[in-house]
C-alpha cells in the first residue's frame, strides 16, 4: 500500500490546522452576532474557542516540526510504524464495541426513568451502527 | 511467532535499535517481534530478511499450529 510522503502530510494538516482556525473565527462570530445563541452561547463560545487553541497548538507544533528534520523523522516513524499502527486499529475496534455496549446499557437503564432519553440513546446507537456498516462497506470497496 | 532475529542481531553485533533504524521501524517493535509478542507483516518480514541476506522463512519460525 503506498502512503503519501510525511512532509505533504504534514503540509495537508498546517492547512486543515488554517482551516479549522478559521473556521472556528467564524462560527464564533456567528455565535455572538445571533440572539437564538443565547441560552447556549456558553457551550457553543467554549467548543469553538477550544477549537481554535487546538488548532493553534497543532499548527504551531507541525511549524516547529517543519522546521526540525530531526525531530520529524521521529514523528515519522512513530506514525508509520507499523506495530504503532496496529495497537492504535485494535484500540479503536475495541473503544467502538465498548462504547455501544455502554450505550446499550445505558439505553436499558434509562427505560426505567426517561422515555425521551431513551429514545435519544436509541437514536444514537441505531445512527453509530449505520455508520459502521457504512464505513465498512467503504473500507471493503477500497481493499 | 518464533522468530531468530535476537540471534541474528547478536552474531552481527547490532542492537535493537540499529535493526529497527535500518528496517524503519521503532525499537518496540523489534522488542516484539523478537519475544513472539508481534507478527511483522509481510512487508517488513520481507526487509528484516533482506537486510540479513536470507528468506523470511530462514528467520520467521512459521508452525503448523500457527494461526496465520
Amino acid at each position: 500500500m503506498k502512503t503519501m510522503p510525511f512532509e505533504k502530510r504534514l503540509n495537508m494538516r498546517l492547512s486543515v490546522n488554517i482551516g479549522c482556525m478559521i473556521v472556528s473565527i467564524i462560527l464564533f462570530a456567528i455565535t455572538f452576532g445571533s440572539k437564538n445563541f443565547e441560552s447556549l452561547r456558553p457551550m457553543y463560545a467554549g467548543s469553538f474557542i477550544g477549537l481554535f487553541v487546538v488548532s493553534l497548538s497543532l499548527f504551531i507544533r507541525n511549524k516547529a516540526l517543519r522546521k526540525n528534520p530531526e525531530k520529524m523523522k521521529k514523528i515519522e516513524l512513530l506514525e508509520t510504524d507499523e506495530r504503532n499502527i496496529y495497537i492504535l486499529r485494535v484500540s479503536y475496534t475495541i473503544f467502538t464495541y465498548v462504547s455501544i455496549g455502554i450505550l446499550y446499557v445505558a439505553m436499558l437503564i434509562s427505560g426505567f426513568f426517561s422515555i425521551t432519553v431513551f429514545y435519544t440513546i436509541e437514536t444514537l446507537l441505531c445512527v453509530n451502527l449505520l455508520l459502521i456498516l457504512l464505513i465498512r462497506h467503504i473500507v471493503e470497496k477500497k481493499y | 511467532m518464533n522468530t531468530r532475529i535476537a540471534e541474528l542481531r547478536r552474531q552481527q553485533k547490532l542492537s535493537q535499535e540499529d535493526l529497527a533504524k535500518a528496517v524503519g521501524v521503532t525499537r518496540q517493535t523489534i522488542t516484539s517481534l523478537e519475544v513472539g509478542k508481534y507478527t511483522a507483516s509481510l512487508v517488513l518480514a520481507h526487509k528484516i530478511a533482506r537486510f540479513f541476506s536470507l528468506t523470511i522463512e530462514d528467520i520467521f519460525l512459521f508452525e503448523e499450529e500457527e494461526n496465520l
